[in-house]
């Protein structure tokens, strides 16, 4: 068996080595990162078959639950850690090429603190713990969009850190008030006594706790900071945040809401908040100029179609909304890595620059392309699958309001579609206006082309895919209980 | 008690009160400075709420300071290790915040933020 | 191994071989044509194995998904190949020296890709997988040859994937009512639908193939679509690519659902579904075909009229009759061979004369002979004329309407014709007849490979005119496969109750009315040729400079009459979608201010109603 723990505490170690050798190892600790992240991959992806048959729980500093903290590591957490390593390291090699200046290390250390950040609120089993890798995640956030030194970057990250802080002030509330109520931060035996908590109280908790994830979750209206934070972040950080950040914050309300707090009965006002959500997010990059603001809001209209489908209480859904997090998180990875070079190139963020780039750099041109298709869930890409699993388990129910909630959502796609496609056009139109501007390099590439094989061969293992994430969705509905930790 | 207002219920409205009032500072000054410490007065409100939520009348510290101490006469530590925690987190964002600030100030010339609105739309 | 899988992975071979050879346009074009003659082979002799049925070795929600042959798609099969075979062949001259011919070459495959996977899918996700690679490749081949291509070809795009939004709501709104997406399924299990949910559910597929059908108020992405792009794609696009949407019609309306099931649809006395459908299909007739008469560009005018001919089809597939629902089908095929044709021949004097400007051009008759002739039997065709197949297609749909008493229809049918006989007659007068512009007298006529397609379709369009039971034969066993009844025909045509149409003797009195004038015209006065210029009008020699016959702005009084209506209605209602989107995503885009104070105000806020909100639900 190996330890799941290795998933925090690799790159958490490899971040102060990286601090400690940057002296005389100068920019080839990003080598170190390199390592740190192969090992969590390999760490996450020799995890998955036993979490699959049973859940683990590991116990820290040898104090048991639910006095002591521990990590508990179920199939979502499995899935999840892979996730976040593999597309971790798909981006780490993106960034070799792409982040350049001498201290290189403070990126390199900062994004394994995401990194560790990501991973501890997916495995973590104790609410306050959570809390703090959600600060862990969020500060190393806030600097690595500002990691430019550029006005709009500080300014981005600025906002987000206030934005950030409500957020956290709220979230500590909520662990406030659980441990005052239910006298425990343990979260299976939080599960089990939640029920026992005055249902005024157990509203306040809920509330506090949605409210402050929601904000880094990017759910409308808290996701203000979204647009400017990913727009104006290296374009490497901008796919780790709406690849996986987001998504993370999300499978945390969604688990609480499910399996720890069991309060499905909000699930219909989460999922008009997620089609608004959605509605919001497509609308607003309908007119953007600035390539990525349209990805960033693009991202909110996602985490709307995310959040739906996982709020329409049903495996079905949940397991949509997982095969949908994976689309999104490689499809838009492709989509700001390329953009990351697109602009690297070109010295503009505008849309209008980028007319007839498609010549000059065909085979980002063509990534970008199979990012968006898969994006907008057209067959035969993964996201296809994803999106008709979701459409599915919203017309399974059979309610009238996820009925007219699946038109509206068919609704965005069609603005998202508009949207990009123009995007395309520009970018594959034959007057092109670009001269002189290089293909990317060769290990950018690598990596986008890595993303774009999980979205062409997704379709080709979809049993197994739907196999581990049907295991999370069943995994999640389940309300969590003390008696499975030990 | 006859009243009076038990110091749990005093530490719980006073925290409220310092959260309430540091987001009222963070929604209406438009200084970041200010900003930032309206967050940081509501940090300490919410680690009032965390010390409050462990306290027990007329127990001791969570020190086994002298012999013959009990753990039952003894407070929560459990919340006083939360608030230490998060102390120290809300020091760090604190510090990262600042330094941010003033990094931005340099590109600006400003702490305006009706004025930082480069990013909006 | 199924057929239909060889047919897809010859064509996808196209895509893959073109890709790969996209610096070579000489393997490109050879290649091309191998590709596309191998698939017509292998759709031709399909025939044999109509009712197979293939399975693909995985499942999607639980359920197989797969391809089957029936006539129906057998029918569309041919044609699709067919006539991509002959587009391919015209192309290997017409594309030469061309920007843009690798991915003309490529697209073509993946289109007809496309096509032949919609055609030949037994299922819903199948049938929705290859359409949407259909539409975007359709939205490939518009989107190149012309300077507002891209233009054009994005509006196409915005009504295609709102169609396949739509479309794809149908699908998993079926799989959830029927739990099944497998056609033969649903059509078992149909019956015990409510009438409403099937109303509501045949509406939501009618609509989404009304927009690539170009049915009358979506339609207005078509001509600027097909007419931007090169001529070529042109004929493709209008012969066979917006005819999938009537296949999609057809399969739904009499293969899923079933002509029973949607005659029960009834909306107050006769005013049923079909009927709702037939008016629009009146519309598509008459508003497109008057809007062609005053276009000036060749290719936009029969762009308008390949919207206007679609209206044909669908009335007669509307009349619900045996006599009409043949008339349909055999009119996709008719308007096929002979718009292809039409547009083959503007093709070829576009590419001797670099225009389809009709001010323009004038006179070629004596220059580009066979493109005169191809141009003839095309157009005669289209307006419905003895002794060329649209004749007897339309004669079909005509007597179905009065037969099944819809007197209004068929009159909007022969009003539509009389545009349609106005509008061809200024294209031939415009191009071949008349003065010939001083420019064009060393033009010459096109190479073989450019004509032999003409002559290929010159012999259809003729042959199904005078022997429409070549084709009858095909659409009896479509309509027996699709538990209608058949019309009885014989070779030179049809022998109902109500009536009989023998084409032979219909060509015979024709072809033996023009041999009479002929005699009468050799017997007549002794005749001279001179050149156009040795000629006067109002006492003036004309010269060079002077237009000495009208084919200027032929018909511009028309346009005064429609357009404003046109212009008021669709355009203004597009423009204010276009508008209203805009305006939506303006104001949306403001909530986020740039302003930190604001945002934070959003977050607490949130957390209030949140508050009010989940107090009440719980």
């Amino acid at each position: 068996m190996v330890n799941p723990i290795l998933l925090i505490i690799v790159p958490l170690g490899t971040a102060f080595l990286i601090s400690l050798t940057a002296s005389f190892l100068k920019n080839s600790t990003k080598y170190l990162a390199l390592l740190a992240m192969i090992a969590n991959v390999w760490v996450s992806i020799k995890l998955l078959p036993e979490v699959m048959q049973h859940s683990i729980n590991v116990v820290i500093a040898g104090v048991k639950p639910p006095l002591g903290i521990n990590l508990f590591v179920g199939p979502s957490g499995a899935v999840f850690s892979i996730l976040i390593s593999a597309a971790g390291l798909l981006i780490l090699l993106y960034s070799f090429k792409y982040i350049e200046g001498d201290s290189q290390h403070k990126y390199y250390t900062l994004f394994l603190l995401l990194i560790t950040g990501s991973h501890g609120m997916v495995l973590t089993g104790d609410v306050f713990n959570l809390f703090v890798f959600f600060e862990i995640l969020a500060i190393s956030s806030y600097i690595l969009v500002g990691y430019e030194g550029k006005r709009n970057g500080l300014e981005a990250a600025v906002k987000y850190l206030i934005l950030g802080s409500i957020g956290s002030v709220l979230i500590l509330v909520a662990v406030a008030l659980i441990y005052q109520e239910a006298g425990t931060l343990n979260m299976a035996d939080l599960a089990d006594k939640f029920g026992m908590i005055d249902p005024s109280k157990r509203l306040m908790i809920l509330v506090f706790f949605i409210t402050g994830m929601g904000v880094e979750a990017a759910v409308f209206p808290l996701n203000s900071w979204l647009p400017d934070a990913h727009s104006s972040a290296p374009s490497s950080i901008s796919a780790m945040l709406s690849g996986f950040v987001i998504e993370v914050a999300l499978i945390v309300i969604v688990k609480f809401v499910y399996s720890i707090f069991a309060m499905t009965e909000i699930l219909g006002f989460l999922s008009l908040v997620a089609v608004i959500t959605l509605l919001v997010g497509e609308f607003a990059a309908f007119k953007q100029a600035n390539i990525k603001r349209v990805l960033a809001y693009s991202s909110i209209g996602q985490i709307g179609l995310i959040l739906f489908a996982m709020s329409l209480n049903s495996t079905g859904g949940i397991n949509a909304g997982l095969m949908q997090i994976v689309n999104h998180t490689a499809s838009k990875s492709i989509l700001f890595l390329v953009a990351g070079f697109l602009i690297v190139r070109t010295g503009s963020y505008q849309i209008s620059d980028y007319r007839g780039i498609a010549k000059k750099m065909p085979v980002s041109a063509f990534f970008f392309v199979i990012g968006v298709l898969s994006l907008l869930g057209v067959p035969p890409f993964f996201g296809f699958f994803s999106k008709l699993a979701i459409i599915i388990a919203a017309l399974h129910t059979g309610s009238i309001f996820n009925t007219v909630m699946v038109f509206l959502v068919l609704l965005g796609t069609v603005i998202e579609s508009i949207y990009f496609l123009r995007i395309i056009q520009v970018m594959y139109n034959r007057d092109g206006i670009v001269d002189s501007v290089k293909e990317a390099p060769f290990l950018p590439l690598l990596a986008i082309a890595a993303f774009a094989v999980v979205i062409l061969a997704g379709f080709l293992v979809l049993p197994q895919i739907t196999g581990y994430t049907g295991g999370v969705a069943s995994e999640i509905v389940r309300k969590m209980q003390m008696a499975q930790v030990f | 008690m006859n009243g009076v207002l038990s110091i749990s219920t005093v530490l719980n409205f006073g925290s409220a009160g310092l959260i309430v009032l540091g987001l009222y500072i963070v929604f209406t000054q438009k200084n970041l400075i200010k900003m930032v410490i309206g967050i940081d007065i509501a940090e300490t409100g919410v680690n009032v709420l965390l010390v409050s939520t462990g306290y027990i009348k007329g127990n001791t510290a969570p020190i086994f300071s002298k012999a013959g101490l009990q753990v039952s006469s003894m407070v929560d530590p459990v919340p006083q290790a939360l608030v230490l925690t998060s102390i120290v987190i809300g020091f760090g964002v604190s510090a990262l915040a600042l330094a941010m600030i003033i990094k931005l100030y340099e590109k600006t010339g400003t702490l305006d933020t009706s004025k930082i609105r480069g990013l909006k739309w | 191994m199924s057929i239909v899988l060889n047919l897809l992975s010859i064509a996808l071979a196209g895509v893959v071989l073109n890709v790969l050879f996209s610096k070579s346009k000489i393997v490109q074009k050879y290649v091309s044509l191998l590709i596309f003659a191998g698939l017509t082979y292998f759709s031709f002799v399909m025939y044999s194995q109509v009712g197979e049925h293939f399975d693909f070795p995985f499942q999607i929600a639980g359920q197989s998904i797969g391809f089957t042959i029936t006539w129906l798609n057998y029918y569309f099969g041919i044609m699709i190949t067919g006539i991509t075979l002959l587009t391919v062949i015209f192309s290997l001259k017409y594309m030469e020296g061309k920007d843009g011919s690798t991915h003309y070459y490529t697209v073509l495959s993946l289109k007809t890709f496309g096509m032949l996977g919609v055609i030949f899918s037994s299922d819903l996700i199948t049938f929705f997988v290859f359409w949407e690679i259909m539409s975007w490749s359709t939205f490939g081949l518009m989107s190149t040859g012309g300077k507002d291509a891209p233009k054009s070809a994005f509006k196409y795009f915005v009504f295609a994937i709102t169609a396949s939004m739509i479309l794809m709501a149908g699908v998993v709104l079926s799989y959830s009512l029927f739990g099944s997406f497998d056609f033969a399924v649903i059509h078992d299990k149909i019956g015990s639908l409510s009438l409403p949910m099937t109303g509501f559910l045949l509406s939501i597929f009618i609509v989404s193939f009304s927009v690539e059908s170009a049915v009358f108020p979506v339609h207005s992405w078509l001509p600027d679509g097909y007419s931007n792009t090169f001529t070529t794609f042109t004929a493709y696009l209008s012969g066979i690519s917006t005819r999938i949407g009537i296949y999609g019609i057809i399969l739904f309306l009499f293969g899923i659902f079933g002509i029973q099931t949607v005659d029960k649809l009834s909306i107050i006395g006769k005013i049923n579904f079909r009927y709702v459908f037939g008016v629009f299909a009146a519309l598509t007739m008459v508003v497109p075909t008057f809007t062609a008469l005053y276009q000036h560009d060749a290719k936009k005018l029969i762009a308008w009229h390949s919207v206007g001919q679609g209206g044909y089809m669908l009335i007669g597939l509307a009349s619900g009759s045996a006599l009409g629902i043949a008339g349909g089908m055999f009119h996709v095929l008719n308007h096929m061979a002979y718009v292809v044709l039409i547009v083959f021949a503007i093709a070829a004097v576009e590419h001797r004369t670099g225009t389809t400007n009709l001010n323009k051009l004038g006179g070629l008759i004596k220059k580009m002979p066979v493109s005169y002739l191809a141009l003839l039997f095309g157009i005669i065709g289209l307006a419905g004329l003895p002794p060329m197949n649209g004749f007897v297609s339309k004669w079909f749909i005509y007597r179905a309407l009065i037969l099944g008493g819809y007197p209004f229809l068929a009159i909007a049918a022969v009003i539509g014709t009389l545009g349609t006989i106005l509008s061809v007659y200024k294209l031939i007068h415009n191009m071949f007849l008349g003065q010939l512009p001083e420019r064009y007298n060393n033009v010459k006529e096109v190479g073989f490979s450019m004509q032999l397609p003409m002559w290929i379709l010159m012999i259809v369009v003729l042959g199904l005119g005078i022997f429409p039971g070549a084709a009858m034969g095909l659409i009896a066993k479509i309509q027996v496969a699709l538990g209608l009844t058949a019309v009885p025909y014989s070779l030179h045509g049809i022998q109902t109750a109500s009536g009989q149409l023998n084409m032979l003797v219909v060509s015979a009195v024709f072809i033996g009315g023009i041999f009479v004038t002929w005699i009468i015209y050799l017997l007549g006065s002794r005749r001279k040729h001179v050149s156009q210029y040795n000629n006067y009008a109002a006492g003036n020699f004309l010269d060079k400079k002077v237009a000495y016959n009208f084919n200027y702005e032929f018909y511009a009084a028309m346009e005064h009459v429609i357009d404003p209506y046109r212009k008021k209605i669709i355009q203004r209602t597009e423009q204010g979608i276009a508008g209203l989107t805009d305006a939506v995503s303006e104001y949306i885009r403001r909530i986020y201010t740039g302003m930190i104070n604001t945002y934070g105000i959003y977050v607490i806020t949130a957390f209030i109603v949140t508050i009010i909100i989940l107090k009440e639900l719980i």
